[in-house]
Parts: C-alpha cells; structure tokens; sequence
C-alpha cells in the first residue's frame, strides 16, 4: 500500500522534529512547512497535480496565515483534507470555532507520542471508512444510472420508430393527397396550411372526358383519424371519377361509407364540382360546406351560389340541393375551407375578436379578381394572413379554377 | 439588482442584465398570475421568458450595468398587458418575419414567431428596445356538473373546441356511468362550438341512446350562431334547445 502523506504545519522546529520522528515512525510520508501560506501553496500544488494529501496537522498560532485563517481558506478553496488542528490549553472559543469549520480532531499541547499516532490512525481510519461508505453509494448511484439510462435508451428507441413510423405515413399521406398545379382541363390556383402534418382539408381534381370533376372536403379533426377519412373521400372521389355517377349518388355512397367505417362520427363538409367544357355547364352539390364563389366573366362580378345540404358522416338518411347552370370561357370558382371565413385576429387593447367571415373574403377576392388566376390567389392568401396576424388557428384551403 | 413596484392590477420590475435573474422574475410574474386565476403552464409566462431573455441577451448584450424593466398589467379577466424595456440600441423590428419557421429549432428574429402566435398584439417604440404586448391567457374549458329536479346540468365554462374533447368525453361517459336520463347543457358561457366540438355532441347522442330509450337532452342559454349550427347539422332534433 502507498504511504499515507502528510502535512504538518508548524511553526516551532522542537515540535515540528518531534512530530516528524513520531509519524516518520509509524511509517507515514511527511511534508513539512512551517507557516500557514506554505501549507496552503502545498495544498493547492496537491489539488493541480492530483497528489493529494491524506491529512493536515497544524498549529493554530503561527506567522502569517494562522491555523484558523488556513482552515478558512482550505474550505473556501473547496478541497476536501482531514485535519487534526494543535491547540494551547483551554482555549474554548478556538475550539468551538474549529468545530464549526470541520476540522476532525484535537491535539493539546503538551501531548505524548502515544497520542499523536492512536489520534492519527482515528483520523485516518474514519476517513477510510467515510471513503468507503461514500464509494459504496457512488457505485449504487452509477448502477442505478445505468438502469435508468438503459431504460431512457429503450424509450428513446420505440419513440424513435414511432416518429419514423409517423413520418413515413405523414409522408404517404401527403403524396396521396397533393395536388399537381398543373396538366388538367381548367387552371388552378391554390394554397393549403394545415395547422398540423396530418389536415383535415382535401381539394383534388381530375380530368374526365368531357371537363373536369373538383371536390373539397373538410373532415373535422387534425389527428390521424381525420387524415384516414380524408383518403377515403380521396378513393371515393376517384372512383367516382372513373363511374361518372352525379354528385348526388357520390355522397350518398360516401356518406354511408363514413358511417359504415367510423366508429367514432366524425363530420364532413364537401362541395363536389362537375365542369362539361363541351357543353359549358357546371353542376355542383354541397353538403353543408361553406359556400362555393362563382365569377362571372362576362359580368365581371362575383356571386355566391346557394347549395344546402347535410352534412356527411353524421346521419344515414342526408339530402343535398344539386344545381346546374350553365358557365363562359374566363369564368373562375372559388372553393375554400371554413378555416378562412373563421380566420380572426384579437385587437390588444379592446380584446375584441375580429373574423375576416365570408363577407371579408369576398371583398379580398373583389379586390384581386381583375389580376391573373394566380395573382390573385396569391395576394388574397397574402392579405388573409396578415389578417390574422400571421397566427394560424385552423386548417386553411383556398382554391380557384378558371374555365378556358 | 432587482426593484419591484406594486399597485392595484399592476406590477413592475427593474432589474440588472443578468440571465440568472430571469427564473427570478418569471416566480414572481406566476405570483402575479395566480392573483387572477391564470391557469398553470400558460402562453404568458412563455411570452415573459422569451422577451425578458431578449432583452438581457441581445438587447442590453448582458451587461450588468444596464437595467430591463418588465410591466405588468391586468386589463380584464384573463387579458393583460406586458410592456418590457431595455436600455440597449433597439433593432429594426419592421423587418421581422412572424411565419412560423418549418423547421422549429430555427428560432429567428428573436423569437418574436413563437411569440407571435401565442399573443394578441405586438407593438414596439420608435428604437424597439420597448416591446408591448397584449394577451389573453388560455384557458381550458371546465365542465362543471350539478343535480337539479332529477336533471343534470353540465355546464362548460368556454368554447367546446378540438382541445377540449378529451375532458368532455371523459365528464359525460362518468354521467352515462353513472345511469343519468336527462341531461340539460347549460350554454351560458359558451361562444362557440367548432366540427369536433359537434362530432362530440353527436357522439354522445348516440352512447346515450344505446344506453337508455328514454334520454332526454336539453341545451338551454344559447347564442343564435349556436343554435343555427345545430339547426343546420340537424342536431336539433336531438337536442331540444329551450329558452
């Protein structure tokens, strides 16, 4: 086993021999300083080079840094060393004091060989057993560590390939729904902000023989349930497309679909647009959506067409209101979501609410309707999200498509 | 360094650039909050952190010397008024961008995004090193739930939306669990129902029906817009709305 070391700090050469035969003795390492700045360098050189000492002896009167001042700077220092302090006899104050900062033992003068080593070996040995005690609950702590992190680490791995597992439908799900800008029968223009990955806002066009077919669909809800219904309005509508059953049979079928399939109701709001580009008529149906927007291009104005009509995925027996009229080359509708009529923003100081409504929407489409299909869908979004502050509170969809 | 000044519905802290000073503050706003039954966890406690953290961080660039003051006031119910200020050159707030950055570990413009969205109002000075902010904590809605003439009452304290649907759903099963026929929905605090809000009510409805022939259910103090909703999605049939 290595020698212990210590450290004495005294200043008088008689008891500083004395102490050095005794202990030199008993066969501990000793260094010698006689003045309490010496002893504290010695420490602090310990501390650099991580020799530590295993204990303090030190006088309390002695030049310079005194026994008291050393302990002090010691403990400010943060070092941990055992020390056994020399007192004068009967000086309580002292002790008490010495007490109070933590040093281990006494030594009065004048005292016997015989009781500087029985203090020393106590000293020690306490110091031991605390070190053993402390490592011991060291190694407890580190075992318990390792469980925790171990049990952190299978967490962090099933939350990892769930993300991914998310990520990947999220992913899936955006490529079934999106929209190309371009290659149908008709322009388009839109923009979409979902409030979350998976939306509950769905707008999708085909080309058919004749003209086109649009539908928009809002299903309530941002979660993976609502992005579910949404492909399954998705393949509904497709199909439909393939069939060319009227709008009527296509949301009976879906209507019963979504009650057929959803164990927990889940409302739908669509509008379902069929253009004839060989005959020049447009025929649309809603169930309950917010209303669809018609341009007149040969009256230059905008109107609301009126379609009600239930809404789908709550009762089995719905009817809708289907109309037909005819359109002009140049002409525009405009379909969105009830998230832009609902878009609002709260004035600070009044606190009162301000929602843009259908009203507010058509003074913006009113504004930009002279400019280019996608100029003007562009500044009406731009001017909608500065509407709301740029705070987004719901799904947002807004669409538009020019006849040729 | 820290002074606090406190008066009827406002308070005031002035304070030295010191990041450790910002959990300081932020225990004394929640203090403040508490006075007005702002509920835990809320968007003003997160607004107050990014802002008093500008301040100190790009605003007085942590030098201890110069001061940040933070105001509080009360305006009514849950709405209040933060103004923060610190004594640093400003920066040109005209150029913030308050989109919501895709990817959320980019954190630009000072975090006036973040803030943005859970605020009703930002407003600056001339300088903008003095930032007014005016929000309204949020809150979720309470379904408090009373007996009376071998009714139930449930009665929600807000709007029934999206983030209320677990708390609905789970305050009706225990009702239904618990063999109740008749339930009355009182709508006196309610402004507003939005498509999930519906989709519970109709949800309800239907366990309720399965459970007992004889449910009886009763909206009482609605708003027009409401009972326009309900007309339109036909669950008027199922709820009788009474005046």
């Amino acid at each position: 086993m290595q020698k212990e070391h210590i450290l004495i700090a005294e200043d008088d050469p008689g008891m500083q021999t004395s102490l050095s035969f005794i202990l030199e003795d008993e066969g501990y390492e000793l260094t010698l300083v006689s003045d309490g700045k010496a002893a504290f360098e010695e420490i602090q050189t310990s501390v650099r080079t991580g020799q530590l000492f295993d204990l303090l002896i030190t006088d309390i009167q002695m030049p310079g840094l005194n026994g008291l001042q050393l302990i002090k700077s010691i403990s400010q220092a943060g070092v941990d060393l055992p020390i056994i302090v020399i007192t004068g006899y009967g000086d309580k104050q002292t002790l008490i004091e010495l007490i109070r900062l933590g040093c281990d033992d006494f030594l009065q003068k004048p005292f016997e060989p015989d009781d500087v080593c029985q203090k020393v070996k106590e000293v020690l040995e306490k110091v031991r057993e605390n070190k053993a005690i402390e490592e011991n609950k060291y190694s407890e702590l580190i075992k318990q560590n390792i469980d925790l992190a171990r049990e952190i680490d299978s967490y962090k791995r099933s939350f990892s390939t769930l993300r991914k597992e998310l990520n990947d439908a999220i992913i899936t799900y955006q490529d079934l729904i999106c929209l190309r800008e371009n290659g149908y029968k008709v322009a388009i223009a839109h923009r979409i902000q979902a409030l979350k990955d998976l939306g509950g806002d769905f707008v999708d066009i085909r080309n058919t023989d004749c003209g086109c077919d649009v539908i928009i669909a809002d299903v309530a809800g941002h979660d993976m349930a609502a992005s579910y219904h949404t492909v399954m309005i998705k393949s509904f509508f497709d199909e439909n497309c393939r069939t060319q059953k009227d709008g009527n049979t296509y949301f009976q079928l879906l209507n019963h679909a979504l009650l057929e399939n959803g164990k927990n109701e889940r409302m739908v709001t669509s509008i379902f647009l069929r253009l004839d580009l060989e005959k020049y008529e447009a025929s649309a149906i809603s169930a309950a959506h917010p209303q669809l927007i018609y341009f007149n291009s040969q009256e230059k104005r905008l109107d609301p067409i009126e379609l009600s009509g239930d809404f789908l995925g709550l009762f089995s027996d719905v009817s809708f209101n289907p109309q037909t009229f005819p359109i002009h080359s140049k002409d525009r509708f405009i379909l969105y979501s009830d998230g832009i009529p609902n878009a609002f923003y709260v004035d600070g100081l009044t606190g009162k609410k301000y929602t843009l409504k259908e009203s507010g929407l058509f003074e913006l489409l009113e504004k930009f309707m002279h400019l280019s299909l996608n100029d003007m869908i562009a500044n009406v979004w731009d001017e909608i999200e500065a509407f709301t502050r740029y705070k987004q509170t719901d799904d947002m969809l807004l669409f538009a498509l020019e006849i040729p | 360094m820290l002074t606090t000044f406190e008066d009827d519905d406002y308070i005031e802290f002035k304070f030295s650039s010191e990041v450790k000073m910002v959990n300081k503050i932020i225990k004394e706003i929640r203090t403040f909050l508490e006075n007005y039954e702002v509920e835990e966890d809320n968007n003003i406690v997160l607004i107050c952190r990014e802002l008093i953290n500008n301040a100190i961080e790009h605003g007085n660039k942590k030098n201890k010397d110069l001061a940040v003051s933070v105001g509080m006031t009360h305006l009514s119910d849950q709405r209040f008024k933060i103004i923060v200020s610190d004594e640093g050159d400003g920066f040109d707030y005209t150029s913030i961008d308050y989109h919501i950055s895709d990817d959320p570990t980019q954190i630009r413009n000072r975090g006036f995004g973040l803030i943005n969205s859970f605020a009703d109002e930002i407003e600056f000075n001339d300088y903008g090193n003095v930032v007014t902010i005016y929000v309204t904590a949020n809150q979720t809605t309470q379904f408090h739930i009373h007996e009376e003439d071998q009714w139930t009452i449930v009665e929600p304290s807000g709007d029934i939306t999206a983030e209320d649907a677990e708390n609905f759903r789970l305050v009706t099963r225990d009702c239904l669990d618990q063999g109740t026929t008749r339930f009355r929905f009182d709508f006196t605090s309610v402004k507003d129902v939005d498509s999930i809000g519906l989709s519970l009510f109709v949800i309800f409805s239907n366990m309720a029906r399965k459970q007992s022939k004889d449910i009886q259910l009763e909206i009482v103090n609605a708003n027009q817009d409401i009972v326009n909703l309900f007309q339109m999605t036909r669950l008027n049939r199922i709820y009788q709305f009474v005046e």
